[in-house]
């Protein structure tokens, strides 16, 4: 009941938040842009006037490649560097706007205001900076344990049985998934705290988040594994739609990009439910906490930073 | 007399077996070499003691005053044997773990003790620490028509690290295993100008020149051991906690087998060929694919080169840990290389099937020297690899089949060629060691292949066919050289096109294959000039063409070509005008520029050097053909799905 009212309230926040998920959007659409254009161009100029694109048709051909040259290392140069810096790009970010999302969804919210989206966002800049770099190096850390290791080990050792490297890398892989679902629950928990904690550090948001996420662990786990699953879900489509789908003249290819690009507003709005979900979450347990314990435990501070008025057990949350 | 008497016992008792037919009806090869091996693999050292006799037949009119032959095994002895200087790396820590060969007794019919005249040579470098070749010099020469015969003990050790021989655990595979006879060359033979042994050392980058001979070999091995090889299974005993098994082959280059207690074992039937697998356990579920793969390359190869004559194959798919061991050829027995869960969409498993039971045509039956020529061993198979794998795994598909990435065999070695950076720097005439740069592999498959394609797109599939058909029947079984394979190519070719390729086909092979030289072939320009209606031309052409209206305009169209590199081929050019007419040119290929002119009232609307993508050598498409409206829909195309996929990407790594 509590998993199913929390992805109700998220909802209801996300779709609330539509123009923050829109910034989110427009944020992404430019910054991978920024790879891709040149690329198109130096594409482009490779092949000229060449009717060489006939054997594109399909896909990527092998030969087409080949015949790029220099080209194709320029290309690749340009792509495996610009992939760096995206990737740092998208990182910061996100942390930015994550601060203005995760304040638009808390409850008392009142609806989207831009200004109010940049100040949090603003506010939250470094806070959330320490969540995302320590969650990153627990991130890391987890992969050279969970997977670099076992899989090295196995791989490396000459008398390993057939087919064992597969066996360890499907089963380190799926410890990792299963530690990252905890690991983002833990992150989501940290921040949401962190936008009704203004005033507290990172780590201890982090802190916060992690005890949050065992002590809720029952909620917390199927809410995750469900917007997760919903997800990827979102990918295997997308991925499904670009390999099956490759359009030949131009009209197909745009609406290809339309499609694409709602699909990815899609999984936006997903990752934004997951954060509603999560905050509303978080607030019942907090709720349910106030009421159940003595009022003088539960200061007046705390529930003003969470938006919270005390109500009797029997209101409804919303 | 005791001699004469000691001669003719020997020369029958060998009669019976190397002259005698267990499994072919008929002998292919002239047998100058025949070898009966007693061997014991000892698990425990990792060794395989061998009693040996065998015999070498002069055969030419000289008189031959020794005999050489190869140990492999020593290449993997020390890190100064000229294998390992090549193969950059140094033999295992534990000099428990190299390989070696070693000749405990060698003694001729007389049973004379030859251990005195035995000497290493190192034909090829001077390597004074190599002895993978020795030479037995003999007590009397051998005159033309005289048979040498030895008695031969050896041991063998197999090396840990798997190079094609070895062993890892309990996995064996012996290659080069025993003593073996280089091949004496009279003169003339391959081209030689004198007689001699060829009897290279063995090197990183070369595999093995042989006679056709028989062999029967009794091997003993734990009873729980399952073997494999090349011979035919005659007996299999056991014997307490051994097996003794009997094998016997008949007109093959060489003789390797292996040994696992764990292989799974499959067998199949392709016209009068038993076909045995060997594979892990893990992997049966491949075991289907492995069969209809080389079910394909017999009947492809069969149709379009000669049959395969032997009634029995085996080949195996080595376990991960013997992976050293695949991709390797010994004829009749031949190893793929795969893993575990392989997915069907990516044909890596058929294609070293393919490939290496291609060889039991392309060195096994026309057994070349690919010592010397490799590109007429591995490229010549790589050529057919492509062209089978093409045939039944589609021409767009056959070495990945999946949504995301299709990608053909050709295209694949296409791509090894053209995307060389040293592409350039030598010819194919080179002995396999002497590639410079890593470019081995490059130029004796990849561009080998490539050539012969490009061969195929001038002169047509079927003259191609024609030829290969033709190399068979003069050449099998015997030693062809590259020379005798191009003799072979211009006779057909003369045959099927008369004098259009010219008196012969050395000018592609001179340019391609032992040239230096690159084949680049680029539309230059487009011009399309409108005539002004002051001109006479337009009244003269208004005359010759009634279907002329006043609204048409006239054009002087030109298309400029230019030949870039330096390789000259016959190419097509398409001219194709707006008015939807087509012309296809000839161009001979050889001026740096050519100019083809128009007049009409059709302007050109694009050009295409080879249209049909049949000079596979060109090493750039995309300056093959020019158009006035180029089709940017797929860059728009990659641009748009680069953009979701990067975006996925983004969301993917922040959370």
């Amino acid at each position: 009941m509590k998993l199913i009212l929390a992805i109700k309230t998220g909802f209801s926040r996300s779709v609330k938040s539509w123009k923050g998920i829109l910034i989110f959007w427009v944020v992404s659409f430019f910054s991978v842009s920024l790879i891709v254009a040149p690329l198109k161009a130096g594409l482009k100029s490779s092949l000229g006037s060449s009717m060489i694109t006939e054997k594109l048709m399909k896909g990527i051909d092998i030969d087409v490649l080949g015949d790029l040259g220099v080209n194709l290392h320029s290309m690749y140069s340009s792509l495996t560097a610009g992939l760096l810096i995206l990737s740092v790009v998208a990182v910061l970010l996100n942390i930015f706007i994550t601060g203005g999302l995760f304040d638009s969804v808390k409850n008392g919210s009142s609806g989207f205001l831009s200004e109010n989206f940049f100040s949090a966002s603003a506010k939250n800049f470094w806070s959330y900076m320490i969540i995302a770099l320590m969650l990153y190096l627990i991130i890391i850390a987890l992969i050279i344990i969970v997977v670099v290791i076992p899989v090295s080990v196995v791989s490396n050792s000459d008398s390993a049985p057939e087919g064992i490297v597969f066996k360890v890398l499907f089963i380190s892989v799926s410890v990792f998934m299963l530690a990252m679902t905890l690991i983002l629950l833990a992150g989501d928990y940290a921040r949401a705290w962190k936008a009704v904690h203004p005033g507290n550090s990172g780590f201890k948001a982090i802190g916060f988040g992690f005890s949050q996420t065992f002590k809720t662990f029952l909620s917390s786990f199927p809410l995750m594994l469900i917007m997760l699953v919903l997800q990827g879900i979102v990918t295997w489509v997308m991925i499904k739609i670009i390999a099956g789908i490759v359009p030949v003249r131009g009209g197909g290819v745009l609406v290809l990009f339309l499609i694409s690009q709602v699909i990815f507003f899609l999984k936006l709005f997903i990752k934004v439910l997951r954060y509603g979900s999560v905050t509303s979450l978080m607030e019942q347990n907090f709720y349910k906490k106030a009421v159940e314990q003595e009022p003088s435990v539960i200061s007046f501070n705390d529930a003003a930073d969470l938006n919270i008025e005390f109500k009797r057990e029997s209101d409804p949350i919303i | 007399m005791k001699r004469l008497i000691g001669f003719f016992l020997v020369a029958f008792l060998f009669s019976d077996f190397s002259y005698g037919q267990i499994v072919l009806k008929e002998p292919l090869s002239s047998r100058q070499t025949y070898y009966k091996i007693d061997a014991k693999l000892n698990t425990v050292t990792k060794t395989v003691e061998g009693e040996m006799t065998t015999y070498w037949v002069n055969k030419s009119s000289d008189v031959v005053p020794d005999v050489h032959m190869h140990l492999y095994l020593n290449a993997f002895k020390n890190s100064k044997s000229t294998f390992s200087k090549e193969a950059d790396q140094g033999p295992d820590k534990k000099k428990e773990n190299n390989g070696w060969i070693d000749i405990k007794k060698i003694s001729d019919r007389n049973g004379t003790d030859l251990i005195p005249s035995v000497q290493f040579i190192s034909p090829d470098d001077g390597n004074p620490d190599d002895s993978t070749v020795v030479r037995i010099i003999l007590p009397e020469a051998c005159q033309p028509g005289d048979t040498a015969f030895f008695n031969i003990t050896f041991e063998s050790k197999l090396p840990q690290r798997i190079i094609r021989t070895g062993y890892k655990d309990d996995f064996y595979f012996a290659g080069q295993w025993f003593p073996k006879f280089g091949v004496y060359e009279p003169a003339g033979m391959r081209y030689a100008t004198a007689g001699g042994w060829n009897c290279h050392q063995f090197h990183r980058n070369s595999e093995f020149y042989s006679n056709h001979s028989v062999y029967d070999v009794n091997l003993t091995v734990p009873k729980e051991y399952v073997v494999g090889s090349g011979g035919m299974l005659l007996k299999e005993a056991v014997e307490g906690s051994e097996k003794k098994l009997t094998f016997r082959a008949e007109d093959i280059v060489d003789f390797a087998w292996t040994a696992w207690p764990s292989y799974v074992v499959y067998t199949d039937q392709w016209k009068n060929v038993k076909i045995t697998l060997l594979l892990p356990p893990e992997r049966k579920v491949q075991a289907e694919r492995q069969l209809t793969a080389v079910k394909n390359a017999l009947e492809y190869l069969e149709k379009n080169v000669g049959p395969y004559p032997w009634p029995h194959l085996t080949f195996v798919d080595p376990p991960a840990k013997g992976g050293g061991s695949g991709g390797m050829e010994y004829t009749t027995l031949f190893t793929s290389a795969s893993f575990t869960g392989v997915p069907a969409s990516l044909h890596f498993p058929e294609m070293v099937t393919i490939h290496e039971f291609g060889h039991a045509y392309f060195m096994g039956i026309l057994a070349s020297n690919e010592f010397e020529e490799p590109w007429l061993d591995e490229g010549v198979n790589q050529f057919w690899e492509s062209r089978i794998m093409d045939h039944y795994y589609g021409a767009s598909t056959s070495m990945i089949n999946h949504p995301l990435l299709e990608l053909s065999d050709i295209s694949m070695t296409r791509s090894s060629y053209v995307y060389s950076g040293s592409r350039q720097v030598v010819t194919n005439r080179e002995y396999s060691w002497n590639y410079p740069h890593g470019t081995y592999s490059m130029m004796s498959y990849s561009k080998t292949a490539v050539c012969l394609r490009t061969m195929m797109g001038i002169i047509g599939e079927e003259t191609t066919n024609e030829i290969f058909r033709e190399y068979y029947r003069k050449w099998a079984f015997k030693h062809p050289s590259g020379r005798d394979f191009i003799a072979v190519v211009n006779d057909v070719v003369r045959k099927a096109h008369g004098d259009k390729y010219g008196p012969d086909m050395n000018w592609f092979f001179d340019q391609t294959l032992f040239g230096t030289g690159i084949c680049d072939y680029k539309v230059s320009e487009i011009v399309n000039k409108k005539i002004r209606s002051s001109d006479n031309k337009i009244d003269t052409l208004k005359k010759a063409d009634k279907t002329w209206s006043e609204n048409d305009s006239l054009y002087n169209a030109t298309v400029g070509l230019e030949r870039l590199g330096d390789v000259m081929l016959p190419v097509d050019v398409r001219v194709h005008f707006k008015n939807g007419s087509e012309v296809l040119e000839n161009w001979d290929g050889k001026s740096r520029f050519r100019d083809f002119a128009y007049s009409g009232r059709g302007s050109i609307e694009w050009v295409k050097i080879d249209p049909e993508y049949k000079i596979l050598m060109d090493v750039n498409f995309i300056n093959n053909s020019m158009t006035l409206a180029p089709d940017r829909v797929p860059v728009r195309r990659i641009a748009s799905k680069l953009t979701t996929i990067l975006e996925f990407f983004i969301t993917t790594i922040t959370f």
